[in-house]
Formats: C-alpha cells, sequence, structure tokens
C-alpha cells in the first residue's frame, strides 16, 4: 500500500502545493499544464456528478479508481481542494484528507501571516510537516507494494 | 454617607473630586488637601510593613469638628479620600473600607478604557454614578 | 492515525478575555490616533476584520467540522451558536427576518469587545466594534456568499443591546481559472 502524490488546490485553480513519494510514470507534459488538467477534471467531475446523480448529494464526488491507482477528493465549503493518488488497497482516506487540512493547511499556512493565500505555498515548514504526516500514514510504505 | 469623594494621582494632584453641594465646596477641597500631608506620612510609615489588602485601608485620617476624614492608597500610588459627616454615627470602619473598595474597583474598570490615559481627569459616566450613590445613600 | 503538530483534538487554547478585550482597546486608540477622522478609522477596522475573515473562515471549517449551509437560516444559525460561541464565548440571539429570508439580525447582550469601554465625546461617529463586520464580510466572502454587514444599535451609544444587521447581497460563483472554457 503507498501514496504516490497530493494535489492542493485553492477556489481559483492555482495549485497551491504539490509532492510525490511514489511516482512511477510521469504525464509527459509539464507540470504547469498537468495541474490544469487535474484542475479542469475535477471541476468537469463534480458538476457531472451532482447533476447526474439518481439521489440527493451529500458529500459529492470522493474517489475515482482505475486498474492501477485510485484517486481520492476532498472540497472544504471554501474551496479549497485535495486530491491524493494511492495504490488500490486504500479504503475511503475522507479523514485524512480533512486532517491534511485541519491540522497541516490551516495550522501552518492559514494561520501564518506571512503566508499569503491565493499563491503556491512557500512555507518549507509546511512542506515538512506533510511530509512527515503522510510518511506516518498506515497506508504509505516507502517502497509500493 | 460621604460628604466629598476625591481621587488624587500619585504625583498628589486630583484626579476626581466630587462633595455634595450643600455650602463651600471650596472647604472640602481643602480638607482633602491637608488631608494629603497625614496620608503620606502614613504612608512612609508603613515602610516594611505587608502590602495587603487591609493595609491599602488607611484608617481615619484626622477628625475635625464637624467631618472625619478616610484614607486608601492602592498598590500604585492613587489615593482616595473620603470626607464623612461626623454626625453619621452609624457609619462603622467596615463600610468605609467596603465603600472604598467599591471605588477601587470602580477606579480599575476606568483605567481599563482604552480611551482613558492615565492622569488624565476622571470623565467616566460609570464612575460619576458610582460616587453619587454613595453620596446619596441614606445610612 | 498518527497526529502531528502541537494540537490533539479540537480544543481551543485559553487565554484571558480582559488581555483580548485590553488588546482590541488599544488596538482602536492607535488608529485613532494614527487616522484623526472616525470614518477612517472604522474603514481601517473593517478591511483589518476582513483580512481576519478570510482565514478565520478555514480555522472555524477545520474546528467545528459544520458542512456547507443549504440556505441563508442555516448560516445565521451556524454564526450565531456555533461561530460566536467558538471565538467569543457569547451566543447572541437571531431575530427580525425580513418577509424575503435575505437579512437578519444578531442580537448581542453583552459584547467581549466592549468590556470597560467608555466612547469620549469626541468619538461619536466610532463604530467600535467594526472589526466584527469586517470578520464577518470576509469569512462569508470564502463560503461565497458576498453580505452586507452593519452595526444598527451599540451598546457603547447608549442603546440597550448591540445588534448587527446582516444582508445577504448574492452569491458568488465559482472561477473558473484563465484558459479554461
Amino acid at each position: 500500500m503507498t501514496v504516490h502524490n497530493l494535489y492542493l488546490f485553492d477556489r481559483n485553480g492555482i495549485c497551491l502545493h504539490y509532492s510525490e513519494w511514489n511516482r512511477k510514470k510521469q504525464a509527459g507534459i509539464s507540470k504547469e499544464e498537468e495541474f490544469k488538467l487535474m484542475y479542469g477534471m475535477l471541476f468537469s467531475i463534480r458538476s457531472f456528478v451532482s447533476k447526474m446523480s439518481p439521489l440527493d448529494m451529500k458529500e459529492g464526488f470522493l474517489s475515482f479508481q482505475t486498474s492501477k491507482y485510485k484517486l481520492h477528493y476532498y472540497e472544504t465549503p471554501t474551496g479549497l481542494k485535495v486530491v491524493m493518488n494511492t495504490d488500490l488497497g486504500v479504503g475511503n482516506i475522507r479523514d485524512v484528507l480533512h486532517q491534511i487540512y485541519s491540522y497541516i493547511y490551516v495550522e501552518y499556512v492559514v494561520k501564518n501571516p506571512l503566508c499569503s493565500l491565493n499563491e503556491t505555498i512557500q512555507s518549507e515548514l509546511f512542506r515538512s510537516k506533510l511530509d512527515t504526516f503522510v510518511r506516518s500514514l498506515p497506508f504509505f510504505s516507502a517502497r509500493a507494494g | 454617607m460621604a460628604v466629598c469623594i476625591a481621587v488624587i494621582a500619585k504625583e498628589n494632584y486630583p484626579l476626581y473630586i466630587k462633595s455634595t453641594p450643600t455650602e463651600n465646596e471650596l472647604k472640602f477641597h481643602y480638607t482633602v488637601h491637608t488631608s494629603l500631608d497625614v496620608v503620606d506620612e502614613k504612608i512612609s510609615a508603613m515602610g516594611k510593613a505587608l502590602v495587603d489588602q487591609r493595609e491599602l485601608y488607611l484608617g481615619l485620617l484626622y477628625p475635625t469638628e464637624d467631618y472625619k476624614v478616610y484614607g486608601y492608597v492602592t498598590n500604585s500610588k492613587v489615593k482616595f479620600v473620603m470626607v464623612v459627616d461626623s454626625s453619621n454615627t452609624a457609619l462603622r470602619d467596615n463600610e468605609i473600607r467596603s465603600m472604598f473598595r467599591k471605588l477601587h474597583n470602580s477606579y480599575t474598570d476606568v483605567i481599563c478604557n482604552p480611551f482613558y490615559n492615565p492622569g488624565d481627569q476622571i470623565q467616566s459616566r460609570a464612575f460619576d454614578n458610582m460616587v453619587t450613590s454613595m453620596m446619596v445613600q441614606v445610612c | 492515525m498518527a497526529r502531528q503538530g502541537s494540537r490533539g483534538g479540537a480544543e481551543s487554547k485559553k487565554m484571558s478575555s480582559e488581555l483580548f478585550t485590553l488588546t482590541y482597546g488599544a488596538l482602536v486608540t492607535q488608529l485613532c490616533k494614527d487616522y484623526e477622522n472616525d470614518e477612517d478609522v472604522n474603514k481601517q477596522l473593517d478591511k483589518m476584520g476582513y483580512n481576519i475573515g478570510v482565514r478565520l473562515i478555514e480555522d472555524f471549517l477545520a474546528r467545528s467540522n459544520v458542512g456547507r449551509c443549504h440556505d441563508f437560516r442555516e448560516t445565521a444559525d451556524v454564526i450565531a451558536k456555533v461561530a460566536f460561541k467558538m471565538y467569543l464565548g457569547i451566543t447572541p440571539s437571531i431575530t427580525n427576518w425580513s418577509p424575503a429570508g435575505d437579512e437578519f439580525s444578531l442580537i448581542l447582550e453583552n459584547n467581549p469587545l466592549v468590556d470597560f469601554v467608555e466612547l469620549p465625546d469626541n468619538h461619536s461617529s466610532l463604530i467600535y466594534s467594526n472589526l466584527l463586520c469586517g470578520v464577518l464580510r470576509g469569512a462569508l466572502e470564502m463560503v461565497q456568499m458576498a453580505v452586507d454587514v452593519k452595526f444598527v444599535q451599540d451598546t457603547l451609544k447608549g442603546d440597550g443591546v448591540t445588534e448587527i444587521r446582516m444582508k445577504f447581497i448574492r452569491r458568488i460563483e465559482d472561477n473558473l481559472p484563465a484558459g479554461e472554457e
């Protein structure tokens, strides 16, 4: 079981942060294009899911999976989006993504007046806390399972 | 019932003074002024005494033929002086103490007002109301 | 689950309310000295409040775990019963709903920002707690609601209670990043 990578987007589609731990294959496009592609896809899936839902929506889009990986999604009412790609052995990690929001993003970015919101996060402290957190997750192992 | 209440800054100028408008107010101002010497005497006499609530109360400063003057000093050396009618024998020491305590609490609230600069004249309505209630109070 | 960071769970750190009140008082009086004109001070307080609000909302969402509100009434409830309680320790009451359901009043019996404060006569048009209006406006803007917030009654000006009027203006739609169709 492992975590491949993580994206953080703000409500305007700007990629605030990207980290990877175990990515075997790159997308073949520049990082900027990759972020745009990811955000565009998320935006479309969200509206697709809410339109086509046969029942009333509760939490909306949660995850999708392919034969090789699973993409998990969490969005706050303020429009902050946390996206994590893991391997298939991982179940619902919505609470983990919420913790990344509450204990890392809110603590080290929102509460730091020197970090401006709406642009890429420069804070080294944030990067290292996030890294430590992800590495400590029970479904993270340094070599792909 | 108090006939005059004064708050004196540590530099010995008045921050607040109010008397019942029955007679010559100047007389009260004079009484308060002369009592400051007694206050200073008492403070220097305290010397190494423990500074606790009771020591803040200075007690009867001096009696005149019509009035009794009581004093109280805060840890920041702000003084309260109260002139009481001599004929009012029902007022006991405890009551005087509690009146000073009320004064002290109201004074603290005035200090906490961000618009009040320490050293200014006290113009707070709440403080004024509290003092008036002490002077109007029937024994 | 491994907990990172220094907090465990959703506890708030305690601090003396007097320190908070005195800090806010010092802030307002310094602004009064710097700007000399009550209207400018009111504007600055609103701006500062706005900057606080846009960040405070994230902390609020992280700690309170409330989801999206479905309508303005739910928003009003959450503001009064959860947010005010969490940050100021008071629970204002909600009254005076407009017939269209887009305006309401928050009535605060006591306002911890104004403990011990008496407005001097030369600052009669100062809206002492205007920071609160900015905070509410900034916070709601981050959850896509444009609102107008203002004080209509103030105990500092002699009224019996403090009343804040909130009006819903419109919903702010999601922006698509540039280049997306």
